[in-house]
């Protein structure tokens, strides 16, 4: 009797130490996806800050792309790669939710940002970036056919515009998939019958973004002026052409057509070191960090920083329609995937 | 029963002591690194209700048949079209013939979606199913076809006197060269048929909802749906499938025929016409590269090679990709790998010398990473690898060891192949004539092995210097390597970032043909 309780007091002593250990962490392991740079960019400089203000080391995990990342994160799920993940998207967020791979942490600073993107994470993850997926046009092969480019969605279907549109297959490409949310959030049930009329309209489908933008886009040598990208591809095509001060881009965005697609960061569970990780969560959101995003990650900010003035200039961040929440996402999208197959066969 | 061996043996047996040293590690490897972490990932996920669902839903076998039904047709392809060519090369000498064969196996390390947009130039007007995606895999798998028989040796004694005798050169093929090739080519084609029937990345460009692959429906299951259990369930079909497959393919060419080494004559011109018409056919790819690497937003442009190995964009824009250090990186991890490879195949060949039974089975079992999709292995790993003191998930020799697992069967196979040729009475001899088993196994093993073994070590290096599918599996911190830095560059808008990345292609693509041809050329010296 007295020697069990002796044990017992004896392992709670012990479990008391090792949590004390855990105090001074000196490395914390950041998961990304792959397109997150792991050396050499303003990104990375600014956690180098974060270790001179607290001595901890951030390293870099490389976890694939984003779905291979979630994936391998809901089966180690509790046994974490590494401390605080990086980059998951609200089309996988309930996903990882669902298998509790995060610790529920929300930074402070979460407050002053779109409450619209803090819902999303649903008091489980912070809002770390936000960027649109939008279809861009070729501006100098509508001067040259002397054609107006479409300004809506509906526009994408008037016979003005047969054979020029290029999208991605929504069941292998994240753009493909964000595409396809755009017209059902924007129209509802009728985005069935929309479609069929897109491919009436003799849309191209490809299997990924850049099969699309390097392939069939018109820029590129191939005979499609509209493709669907990214809402802040036209800045990069100033940034990093020949004339970086040009005024105008060579590629425009039709802003009817964008869907917002959010990236969260969340601790993961099981991390030992919990305290340090909300502690980089905090500096992810923090300006510091937050005014090097758009160049180095194609996406905007959600903490209110100056943007470049190639931004300001050539990137629209237009009023989109409050995006499907990751539930919605995560119940709709096996089915809505193949009813779209179903249309476009 | 060990009387019964003995006796069959004598006492030429090697000792025990060298059995189990050469048959323990591979063993362990690919039971550690292979079997283990499958079983644990189907273990972990698996359920009744995935089951069930996979197993009736038709879908699951229309893509079977398709997978199995774009396999067949791209082997037959690739042997057909690699059959002539593989024979002049195997016996004609030409200026260029080691040029020749390291551009087979340039083509076959070049990234996936280079080979797509190559062959979407060659198919206009019909971009995705069944006719691209046997065509991009005959092109890729012409390499082993054509350097596989070009490395067979065949008795030409044979032929010249069935000529002498008045054979026709048809007949001659069908009565005597086929015959002789037929178990070469059956164990190539189960290569190739392996390869093809597994296909990941030219599927996913050149395939659609329904011309598709098992793998990659594994993977559309795992990483796309999130239904790892479905995924499991398909991963375990391929790998069924698969191996009743290749049990089949290799029973059929156990029945061996033996091997002698013939000469090579001056190339003909007709033969010239056909080496020619085959290089033009595996160079199409290339050339769309070079081109490619040239043009900038639709116009022609050199300065995707002049930024090659910038890593910024102009003073203070940085990009964030290393391509210089990416190319250390690749070298790096092909030479580790490589290492791994042979170190694998040595001890397999050992084991297979000392004791054939013993071989066959591990000969089988190394084609069995082939089998395996990337993305159930490479989640097997995470599950397995995930506590200390095995707690290697970010190890950085995960890459390297998974390029060896991939790149040891084609050490492997022709290595064995050449030890069929082996003179087993000699070997006896030598030590009865009281040579030690061991010394006298090395004495007759290691001269008939060696060439292939260098060419199989060439072949290894190249197999890690493209290989993109299991890299970006794994989860990695540090250095990124070339396909990987390729496939990032393809995928960012703006600028001359295609044409960099073609750039790089076609520098992946010159650095495997130099590995090849210096190991090609060492291993010819050592024939002489």
């Amino acid at each position: 009797m007295n020697n069990r309780f002796l044990a017992l007091s004896l392992g709670i002593l012990l479990a008391g130490t090792t949590t004390g250990c855990s105090n001074n962490v000196d490395e914390l392991t950041l998961v990304t996806y792959s397109s997150f740079p792991a050396a050499d960019t303003d990104l990375n400089d600014a956690l180098a800050v974060f270790t001179d203000d607290t001595g901890i080391t951030v390293n870099i995990l490389n976890a694939g792309d984003t779905g291979t990342m979630v994936t391998k994160a809901v089966l180690a799920s509790g046994n974490p790669e590494g401390d605080v993940m990086w980059g998951i998207d609200n089309t996988l967020l309930s996903r990882a939710t669902a298998a509790d791979v995060f610790e529920p942490y929300v930074a402070d600073a979460a407050s002053t940002f779109d409450a619209q993107l803090v819902g999303l994470g649903d008091g489980i993850v912070t809002p770390v970036d936000f960027g649109d997926v939008c279809v861009n046009y070729d501006r100098s092969w509508f001067a040259d056919n002397g054609l107006e480019p479409p300004t809506s969605l509906d526009e994408l279907t008037d016979p003005a515009y047969k054979g020029l549109l290029a999208v991605q297959h929504p069941g292998t490409s994240s753009p493909g998939l964000a595409f396809l949310l755009s017209t059902i959030a924007r129209l509802g049930d009728g985005w069935a019958s929309y479609w069929q009329e897109l491919v009436d309209n003799d849309v191209l489908v490809t299997n990924d973004w850049e099969e699309a933008y390097y392939g069939a886009f018109t820029r590129a040598g191939g005979d499609r002026p509209l493709v669907v990208s990214y809402g802040s591809s036209p800045p990069f095509e100033v940034l990093y052409g020949d004339d970086p001060n040009a005024s105008v881009a060579p590629t425009g965005v039709i802003e009817d057509t964008c869907y917002r697609q959010v990236e969260f960061a969340g601790v993961l569970r099981g991390t030992e070191a919990s305290d340090e990780a909300r502690q980089l969560v905090d500096f992810l959101v923090g300006s510091t960090f937050q005014q090097h995003i758009p160049l180095n990650l194609y996406v905007f900010p959600v903490a209110d920083v100056e943007l470049d003035q190639v931004f300001v200039d050539h990137a629209v961040i237009p009023e989109t329609p409050p995006a499907l929440t990751p539930t919605e996402i995560d119940t709709g999208r096996a089915e809505w995937v193949e009813q779209w197959i179903d249309i476009t066969g | 029963m060990g009387r019964a061996m003995d006796r069959h043996h004598g006492l030429n047996q090697p000792p025990r002591w060298f059995i189990s040293a050469t048959t323990i590690p591979p063993t362990v490897i690919a039971l550690g690194f292979v079997l283990v972490p499958v079983a644990m990932l189907i273990v972990h996920a698996i359920s009744i209700d995935a089951i069930g669902s996979t197993f009736t839903d038709s879908r699951t076998w229309e893509v079977l048949g398709f997978t199995t039904l774009q396999a067949t047709l791209s082997t037959l392809a690739t042997v057909t079209l690699g059959i002539i060519p593989g024979l002049i090369i195997a016996r004609s000498d030409f200026r260029g013939r080691q040029l020749v064969l390291s551009m087979f196996a340039a083509v076959f390390v070049m990234p996936t979606v280079v080979m797509a947009a190559g062959v979407r130039a060659l198919l206009p007007g019909d971009p995705d199913g069944l006719l691209p995606i046997v065509l991009a895999h005959t092109l890729f798998n012409l390499a082993i076809i054509v350097r596989g028989i070009a490395a067979a040796p065949l008795p030409t004694e044979l032929e010249r006197a069935a000529t002498v005798l008045g054979a026709r050169p048809t007949e001659l093929f069908r009565t005597i060269t086929l015959p002789l090739l037929r178990p070469t080519l059956l164990g190539l084609s189960a290569v190739v048929f392996t390869l093809c029937f597994t296909s990941f990345g030219i599927i996913r460009i050149l395939g659609s909802s329904t011309a598709t692959t098992i793998e990659v429906e594994i993977w559309r299951e795992t990483i796309i749906v999130g239904r790892v259990d479905r995924g499991v369930v398909l991963a375990l079909i391929q790998l069924v499938t698969l191996a009743l497959a290749l049990v089949v393919w290799l029973n059929v060419r156990r029945r061996q025929a033996p091997h002698r080494h013939g000469y090579r004559q001056p190339i003909s011109r007709k033969s010239a016409f056909v080496i020619t018409a085959s290089c033009t056919l595996v160079t199409a790819p290339l050339l769309a590269l070079i081109y490619g690497s040239f043009t900038v937003n639709g116009k022609l442009s050199a300065s995707g090679w002049s930024n090659l190995l910038d890593t910024s964009i102009r003073p203070g824009l940085r990009l964030g990709i290393d391509p210089a250090q990416a190319i250390v990186t690749s070298l790096t991890t092909a030479l580790i790998a490589t290492g791994f490879a042979v170190v694998l195949a040595v001890l397999v060949i050992a084991s297979t010398a000392a004791s054939p039974q013993l071989g066959r089975a591990i000969d089988l079992s190394a084609m069995l990473p082939l089998g395996i999709s990337a993305v159930t292995l490479g989640l097997g790993l995470l599950i397995t690898f995930d506590v200390p003191p095995v707690d290697w998930r970010a190890s950085s020799l995960m890459v390297p060891l998974g390029h060896a697992l991939i790149a040891a069967p084609f050490v492997i196979r022709p290595a064995i192949g050449a030890l069929s040729m082996l003179n087993r009475q000699q070997v006896d001899a030598a030590s009865t004539l009281g040579a030690h088993p061991v010394r006298a196994l090395a004495h007759s093993v290691i001269p008939v092995v060696a060439v292939p073994l260098l060419s199989g070590a060439g072949f290894a290096a190249a197999i890690s210097l493209g290989e993109f599918g299991a890299t970006s599996m794994l989860s990695r911190s540090g250095g990124e390597t070339l396909p990987i830095v390729i496939e990032r560059l393809l995928s960012r808008t703006g600028g001359d970032f295609r044409a960099r990345a073609y750039g790089l292609s076609i520098i992946l693509a010159s650095v495997t043909m130099g590995i090849v041809v210096a190991l090609d050329m060492s291993s010819n010296r050592r024939r002489r």
